[in-house]
């Protein structure tokens, strides 16, 4: 990975948003889809800048656990059993350094 | 003989699919309880950007605002497209 830790983030951001942010509509002129993009970058940073550090315990088994509780509470069984093989498989890759904050992130993102 | 970059190539790939899957699984458990989980099923483009940050440092809670706030906002604007026409 090219570049520094703040400029990865900076490329990384960026995407993101491209695919997170709608293009100029059809009712929309230029400046307005400029403003919006304007816009979602300033929240963007403002989320990321105003809590820099999580607030959870940075545990693996405790971010699949929740998942678990969650799809439990669901009662989707077939759900968890299904993410407890994902789960391990994850565990088995090598490259992700972060797998507590990424499986945090998907359980926050869908609630 | 696969060189060392393709072995982690091919392990990122393999990670952001299993990755794929348990947002898609997630996703899947919030329509079929319509309440608890909702607009998970993020693409593998956008999730593997979300990976990238994370791994670079970025809070997952504060980015998990991000994608959601972002995600209801597009979704208003559709709403507001959709009521013009």
């Amino acid at each position: 990975m090219a570049g520094t830790r703040e400029e990865r983030v900076n490329g990384a951001l960026e995407h993101l948003l491209e695919r997170l942010v709608p293009p100029q509509t059809a009712e929309e002129d230029e400046a307005a889809a400029d403003q919006r993009w304007d816009e979602a970058n300033e929240l963007a940073r403002n989320y990321l800048d105003a809590e820099p550090e999580p607030g959870v315990v940075e545990d693996v088994n405790h971010a699949a656990d929740k998942i678990k509780r969650q799809l439990l509470a669901d009662g989707n069984l077939e759900a968890r059993t299904k993410f407890e093989g994902l789960y391990s498989r994850l565990l088995a890759q090598p490259v992700l350094g972060q797998k507590w904050a990424i499986l945090y992130f998907l359980q926050k993102v869908a609630r | 003989m696969p060189t060392a970059d393709e072995d982690k190539r091919k392990a990122a790939r393999e990670t952001i699919d299993i990755l794929h899957e348990i947002s898609t699984l997630l996703y899947d458990s919030g329509q079929w309880m319509l309440t608890t989980f909702k607009n998970t099923n993020l693409d593998r483009h956008t999730l593997s950007y979300c990976v990238s940050l994370i791994e670079n440092g970025v809070n997952p809670e504060a980015l998990a605002n991000v994608v959601v706030d972002l995600r209801a906002q597009s979704k208003r604007l559709q709403a507001e497209g959709a009521n013009v026409t």
